[in-house]
């Protein structure tokens, strides 16, 4: 059972991999439509008014499907691709505490964790289903869709800190940090 | 400030101190401050999922990631440090230089230093090293602290950064950084010269002049890119976000055709790489974006102005204990971090004394970059001590006198603002005071 879900967790991870770098292609590719675009509205003679429009209105849809890319690069990533160590931390304590302090401190900071997203979910809920009679500008996405990502990304992050609260529990370890990955590389 | 707000603070510096991710500690503890002040907790996700979705110069972020992440992945680097070699290897500490000199053209290109030490990190460790030509040590303290040249000379990631919590122009922003980052490469290579003698650090061979253009041939894609990105950016043909996509395309070109050093499945991994680094920082953006909200609705920037009027600190005095902060910050915490959220609350109080606000940003991101080489966690001693596998501590016996004349610069640029301002002023900027 435990080898199941393992191996369901990472066919997820390895999927949002593919998904992540997927958006993140689309978005650079819409980016250079959207540039050239931009530069041949900029010297076409005036007079082509049906041909301008329509061109206007597939720069409106690259800039969407950029920033919704970004949008969901970020939340789908953090939520089912990235490890808690990939994430940006500050690494004050792990060298200096036992293993056993540091299975005690992993699991109040999953608690707290836990708590507050569960805590907000149904707020979170409630806001992205209340958007459902708003739609994007060009594409008419409606939003309640669009933001339901949201909700994907807190259900991750509760998953997530069940897992390790029940590690925790269990006495695993959580694994070792590594600084150059923890930190955002500026 | 509000009971609710002190608690929330208290739990975010908590959970993070405790080892939660920072993003997650933000918006746990934005979220307790909704909770306790009564607020409808959807809010976290409407600010989050409006500010992500309401602002295009965030995706340069990404993109100026990527077009590092392409450029790396071809041999430009190798023919850039050839170019460099070829014109200052003839100096005492020459291949020293080289690695300053090869910041400088690369961080016209990148926004981040983390993208300089890793595309010539280990090319120039190797090169240093060779023959014990250099202590490993040094060569290795010498990439990090060169590498901090990266994202203060335009492009910039911090500055982007910046650009978003405190609303100040970018373009003026990434111009602004052009003189402190040369000075800072200055500096660097001062010092080297001035030690060159005295610890015999040696001469290249001289590079026979005939052979320059065709080196300078080889290396012209790379040095083309300065050239493509301040065009896009000053001559007002795109925006920095489409620079910045500008920027990756041409990099994609360059190693695609020209070095063929990416194929298909090159171009996959650098997506993975890149959007690995973007997402750990995309959420930093997203929680500092319901963070922000949480700082506006409690007038914090107001207060603090208020309280620094009261008191008549003068901007000067500000600055300087602006400065003593942040380089205390900065040995403990990610710049990322310190940028989205320590500055939105210094910002305005800046502003409200009479400091300008992109002399301030530029004073503040120079500063913060230097955390990237302050004991103990600057990330870039650890990523050279894994590339050189030397002990950390060598490395930062080898970093702290470059990293007293890089305090040097910072003073000057502080106490002088038109070393930061000049530029910007030159190209129509009306700054303040």
């Amino acid at each position: 059972m435990g080898d199941l879900i393992g191996r369901g967790v990472s066919g997820i991870r390895k999927a949002a991999e593919v998904v992540v770098a997927l958006l993140f292609g689309l978005m650079f590719a819409a980016f250079i439509v959207q540039i050239v675009l931009r530069y041949s509205l900029g010297y076409m003679p005036a007079g082509s008014g049906a041909l301008r429009e329509t061109l206007g209105r597939v720069l409106g849809w690259t800039s969407e499907i950029s920033v919704v890319a970004w949008l969901y690069i970020v939340l789908v990533g953090s939520a089912l691709w990235l490890r808690e160590n990939d994430e940006i931390k500050i690494d004050l304590l792990s060298g200096m505490l036992s293993r056993r302090a540091m299975r005690v401190i992993a699991a109040i900071t999953a608690i707290a964790a836990l708590t507050l997203y569960i805590m907000s979910f149904p707020a979170a809920w409630k806001y992205v289903t209340f958007m459902w009679r708003e739609k994007t500008d060009f594409m008419k996405i409606r939003y309640d869709w669009l933001y339901s990502v949201y909700l994907v990304f807190s259900a991750g992050i509760i998953i997530r800190y069940a897992s390790h609260l029940w590690d925790a529990i269990r006495g695993r370890d959580a694994e070792d940090l590594d600084i150059t990955k923890s930190t955002s590389g500026l | 400030m509000s009971t609710g707000f002190s608690l929330a603070i208290a739990t975010i510096v908590t959970l993070s101190i405790l080892g939660l991710p920072v993003a997650h500690a933000m918006i746990g503890g934005s979220i307790f401050y909704l909770f306790l002040s009564g607020k409808d907790m959807g809010i976290a996700a409407e600010q989050l999922l409006n500010g992500m979705m309401g602002s295009q110069l965030l995706l340069a972020i990404p993109l100026f990631i990527l077009a590092a992440e392409f450029m790396n992945a071809g041999p430009i680097m190798e023919r850039l440090l050839t170019f460099c070699n070829a014109f200052v290897g003839r100096f005492r500490g020459g291949l020293a230089q080289v690695n300053v000199v090869q910041s400088i053209i690369f961080s016209s290109m990148s926004g981040s230093a983390l993208a300089d030490a890793a595309g010539s990190g280990k090319l120039m460790q190797t090169m240093m090293t060779k023959d014990g030509k250099y202590p490993a040590a040094f060569a290795a303290a010498l990439t990090c602290v060169s590498s901090v040249i990266g994202p203060i000379i335009p492009p910039s990631i911090p500055m982007v950064l910046y650009a978003l919590v405190s609303d100040t122009s970018i373009g003026y922003l990434f111009l602004a950084g052009v003189v402190p980052g040369l000075l800072l490469g200055v500096a660097q290579s001062g010092l080297i010269a001035a030690t060159a003698r005295r610890r015999n650090f040696p001469v290249e061979v001289k590079v026979p002049l005939r052979d320059i253009p065709r080196i300078t041939w080889l290396a012209m894609p790379a040095l083309m890119m300065p050239v493509i990105m301040l065009y896009c950016l000053y001559s007002g043909v795109t925006t920095p976000t489409e620079a910045a996509a500008v920027a990756a395309l041409y990099a994609l070109l360059v190693s695609a055709f020209y070095y063929k050093s990416l194929g298909l499945k090159e171009v996959y991994n650098s997506l993975v790489t890149s959007a690995r680094t973007t997402v750990s920082i995309g959420l930093l953006i997203a929680a500092a974006l319901i963070f922000n909200f949480v700082v506006a609705s409690e007038n914090i920037p107001k207060s603090l102005s208020a309280f620094l009027a009261a008191n008549q600190l003068s901007p000067l005095v500000f600055l300087l204990a602006v400065n003593i902060l942040l380089l205390i910050l900065g040995c403990f915490l990610d710049g990322t971090t310190i940028i989205l959220v320590v500055l939105p609350v210094l910002a305005p109080a800046a502003v409200a004394l009479g400091i300008d606000p992109v002399h301030f940003g530029v004073v503040c991101v120079v500063n913060i970059m230097m955390g990237l080489v302050t004991p103990p966690y600057g990330l870039l001693l650890f990523m050279m001590g894994k590339i050189a596998e030397i002990p950390l501590g060598s490395i930062v016996r080898e970093v702290m006198p470059f990293l007293y004349v890089m305090i040097g610069v910072l003073v000057l640029i502080t106490l002088v603002p038109d070393t930061v301002l000049w530029l910007p002023k030159l190209m129509g900027y009306k700054a303040l005071g």
